[in-house]
């Protein structure tokens, strides 16, 4: 619905469209609460771009990340859930409602849900920025095809950086991880990455430059921690895994809180320092970064967001 | 005209590079299908279709790239395309 301001209006307005929104949408639209999620990215979030999904309740043999998508995107949909794609800009609560401004336009909604995940980090050093594309990725389903037999290096030693150097085998048998420190990843990857014929690990390495040529990304300069030697790797192609930061910038001004890394702080029930607006998954402060507690947080904030709007109509 | 935009027309503007295992890509193409935009569909698995991105983008790997009008986007929001191709296509 639009008012004469071309203001849209809707019930519960859910920001990101990955595992924990699509989940909490099924709730709130088979109990008829009008909902519309804004997705800026991919539908399906970091699921959707993970290249199969073993540890998700209720499939047996996994399943392909982008098949979950289309299949929880399928579900919300099937019960009205609305997405549109752009990007929510901000939010602030004016009265009652609260206003969420879009790329796409604005929203006048009764209660909101935060479920925006995460987003890679950089390893800020020189040359990552210009080869972008170019040499340097941050997601191996997404690009690692462009480099069948191709000489490649992975930056990072948690989960996400041994399971994506274990899916870019399919590609090359000439893969290096650089591992900073000590692996942070659980034990069954480490061992299947170190055991892994075309992966070879090097401990101790930080990256501090990734130099080109001809345009394209050419080697990795790194220092070794505790002999403080510099050695150059050759690389075709560079993947950085070096963990994920909150998608919170567009609330930084808000009020809502957040903890000393950027994720937003909930109560019990979910719910943020304002009160009508919710978080759930991976964006939360406390969140255990699973498809599993995604889905089961985003049916959680959606029944607290359902009491939420009863008590408020009751109290009108 | 075709609707599923594997064969577009001449009047087309659209070269959408893309590939199966590309979930962007498959988000990108639901939406173009859905607001009618046809496009020439290049899958990069092919070697020449990969060449010709390349040379297309100045050597940067990453799908999905459009080249509309004869300019570049490389993963453009939906809503972009729409209003790129829109005066074109309607
Ligand atoms: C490489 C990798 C492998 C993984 N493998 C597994 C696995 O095997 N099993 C498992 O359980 N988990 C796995 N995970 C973790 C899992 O993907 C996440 O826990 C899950 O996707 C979190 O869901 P979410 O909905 O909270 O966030 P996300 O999936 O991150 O979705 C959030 C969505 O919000 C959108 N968004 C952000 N900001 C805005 C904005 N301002 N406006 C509009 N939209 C916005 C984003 O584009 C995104 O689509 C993996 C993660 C990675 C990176």
């Amino acid at each position: 619905m639009e008012d004469s301001n071309n203001m849209k209006k809707t019930t519960v307005l859910m920001v990101g469209a990955g595992p924990s929104a699509l989940a909490a949408s099924v709730y709130t639209t088979r109990e008829h609460i009008e909902t519309v999620l804004v997705e800026k990215g991919v539908i399906g979030g970091l699921a959707a771009i993970t290249d199969k999904i073993d540890n998700y309740p209720g499939f047996a043999e996994g399943i392909a990340g982008l098949e979950l998508a289309d299949q929880l995107q399928k579900q919300a949909e099937r019960f009205g859930a609305k997405i549109e794609l752009g990007e929510v800009k901000s939010i602030e609560k004016i009265g009652e409602d609260i206003l969420v401004k879009t790329t796409d336009g604005d929203y006048s909604a009764e209660a909101v849900l935060l479920a925006t995940g995460s987003d890679y980090k950089k390893l800020s050093v020189p040359g990552e920025k210009e080869f972008y594309g170019r040499g340097v990725h941050y997601c191996a389903t997404c690009d690692g095809a462009f480099y069948k037999d191709k000489k490649i290096i992975v930056v990072g030693g948690g989960n996400s950086a041994a399971q994506e150097s274990l899916f870019l085998t399919r590609f090359s048998n000439d893969i290096t991880v650089l591992v900073r420190s000590e692996w942070r990843a659980s034990d069954v990857l480490v061992e299947e990455v170190e055991n892994h014929d075309a992966i070879t690990v090097e401990m101790g390495w930080q990256v501090s430059e990734i130099v080109g040529e001809d345009n394209k990304v050419a080697r990795v300069v790194a220092t070794h921690l505790e002999t403080d030697k510099t050695k150059e790797f050759a690389a075709d192609g560079v993947f950085v895994f070096v963990g994920l930061k909150p998608n919170t910038d567009f609330i930084k001004n808000s009020k809502i809180e957040l903890d000393d890394y950027g994720f937003i702080k909930t109560d019990s029930n979910l719910q943020t320092t304002i009160p009508g607006v919710f978080a759930s998954g991976d964006v939360r402060s406390g969140a255990t970064m699973q498809i599993a507690s995604a889905v089961g947080e985003g049916a959680t904030a959606a029944l607290k967001l359902r009491m939420y709007l009863e008590n408020k109509h009751r109290a009108k | 005209m075709s609707k599923n935009g594997n064969h577009a027309s001449d009047k087309t503007p659209v070269i959408f590079y893309s590939a199966k295992w590309c979930a962007y890509c498959h988000q990108l193409q639901k939406y173009l299908d859905s607001n009618d935009i046809t496009y020439e569909y290049l899958d990069v698995d092919v070697e020449a279709n990969q060449q010709s991105m390349l040379e297309a983008s100045g050597g940067r790997y990453l799908i999905p790239t459009l080249v509309i009008n004869g300019e570049v986007y490389q993963n453009p929001p939906g809503p972009l395309v729409k209003e790129l191709v829109n005066g074109r296509q309607q």
